[in-house]
């Protein structure tokens, strides 16, 4: 049997703007990793944090949740917080949700917050 | 007969799963029998309609097109006064119901009169499958709304078209039956239907199958996704199809033991995928409520109503079972 497609998590800082990538899927087993990205010292001194989810393949309600609670943390700490738009699927589980409506959401990760 | 006999009470069990005795002036659901289609539907429905137009009440009227039509003509110029939906668009899945009920009282406010509700879940040439959750969903609603805000909801039942197992689980899960000469208490109804109560029928002939705990999540969404792509599923629909199960087995490894077992199997038209696993669910109302966007967890469910055609729970202490329908187009 193939081995399952794990998810891949990049952080990097432009201009003081932190950006999360992932690549793969956001389901309850790869949870963890976007979890610990998100927990990082690295975050903590930044002025916007952006999840790039352009190359998220699947996500679920599991997997909402820690991108929600990445958002709550940000807010906390006085943090601009938005997203890329992810696959067709993606964006069907955040319409279906109703979470999209409420949730930033920018076409590129460089791009300028409003 | 076989759709009501599980509805039969077990006294003394989980006593907050059943709905609350019903109130003079709170939450009024009713059962309205009729005959002769659109015709004895408009007829029945009309005095109770113009008196709530004649009150300044809310009203929604979520019935079959034909119904909507023949209603519109006999109100005219009152047809603005009402608020319709088709009933086969978002209620097919009957879980989809009673989240528009509740969105309908949010709308209205407490101002103006007692809304109205004119609700048919029930039609003629529904599934078996469909009838057995219609009934589950119709008993819910004495628990979704009992006890709250006062409102009345009655609820149509063409009796021409219908097999008489369906009219006594109709009895059984109305608290009132609308007449000619007013409303009567119907005799024959239960607050304490247990909605997880019974069994679903096994399946026959092909069925695969897939055992899975958390290693397996990626595993069971691409066996699922090859097999729904080969009986035909549009590949939204598969989409659609895989998050739902997804899921379902994520409350299994959550909630349920740490594992469960998914089941594929087509009849019909249908797509079925069931997953079982050693959990049971507590919540009678799981899945009909939409959460909202600060919820930590409860959405699973939620998803799951939207992306189905059908959802059946079957639930006990010896384990769950969840049993998921997607037509081919």
């Amino acid at each position: 049997m193939a081995a399952q497609p794990q998810l891949s998590v990049e952080t990097r800082i432009e201009d003081g703007r932190v950006i999360i990538t992932m690549e793969g899927e956001l389901d309850m087993a790869n949870a963890p990793g976007l979890q610990s990205a998100v927990e990082s010292r690295e975050l903590a001194d930044a002025g916007t944090v952006v999840l790039d989810l352009q190359g998220l393949t699947f996500l679920d309600s599991t997997g909402l949740r820690v991108i929600l609670a990445a958002r709550e943390r940000c807010r906390a700490r006085g943090q601009e917080f938005a997203v890329t738009p992810g696959s067709a699927q993606v964006q069907r589980l955040l319409s279906v949700t109703g979470v999209g409506e409420h949730l930033r959401t920018i076409a590129s990760a460089g791009e300028q917050l409003a | 007969m076989a759709a009501s006999a599980h509805l039969l009470d077990v006294p003394g069990q989980d006593s907050a799963e059943y709905a609350p005795k019903p109130a003079r002036h709170g939450f009024r659901h009713e059962v309205i029998l009729h005959g002769d289609g659109a015709e004895g539907f408009v007829r029945q429905t009309m005095p109770l309609i113009s008196r709530a137009i004649e009150r300044d009440s809310p009203v929604l009227i979520a019935v079959a097109p034909d119904r909507i039509e023949r209603l519109g003509e006999a109100l005219g110029a009152r047809r603005g006064r009402v608020a319709f939906v088709d009933i086969r668009q978002i209620g097919a899945n009957p879980a989809r119901i009673i989240p528009a009920w509740r969105e309908f009282l949010e709308r209205t406010g407490p101002s103006g009169g007692e809304p109205l509700g004119i609700g048919e879940p029930v039609w003629r040439g529904r599934s078996t499958a469909e009838l057995d959750e219609c009934w589950r969903h119709e008993a819910l609603l004495n628990v979704a709304f009992g006890g709250g805000r006062p409102w009345r909801l009655l609820c149509p039942y063409d009796v021409d078209g219908l097999e008489d197992h369906v009219i006594e689980a109709a009895h059984i899960c109305h608290p009132l039956i609308a007449g000619e000469q007013g409303c009567g208490v119907s005799s024959r109804y239960r607050r304490n239907v247990r909605p997880f109560d019974g069994t679903l029928e096994e399946p026959t002939g092909e069925v695969g199958e897939l055992s899975f705990g958390e290693a397996e999540l990626g595993l069971l969404r691409r066996r699922l996704t090859s097999w729904a792509r080969l009986e035909g599923l549009p590949s939204a629909d598969v989409e659609d199809l895989v998050l739902a199960v997804d899921e379902i087995a994520t409350n299994s490894i959550r909630h349920g033991g740490g594992r469960g077992q998914l089941r594929m199997w087509r009849v019909g038209g249908s797509l079925l995928c069931e997953i079982r696993d050693a959990g049971q669910m507590r919540d009678p109302l799981l899945g009909r409520a939409r959460p909202n966007d600060a919820a930590v967890c409860g959405r699973g469910m939620w998803i799951v109503n939207q992306l189905c055609d059908l959802v059946q729970i079957r639930s006990s202490p010896a384990g769950s079972q969840i049993r998921l329908h997607k037509r081919l187009g």
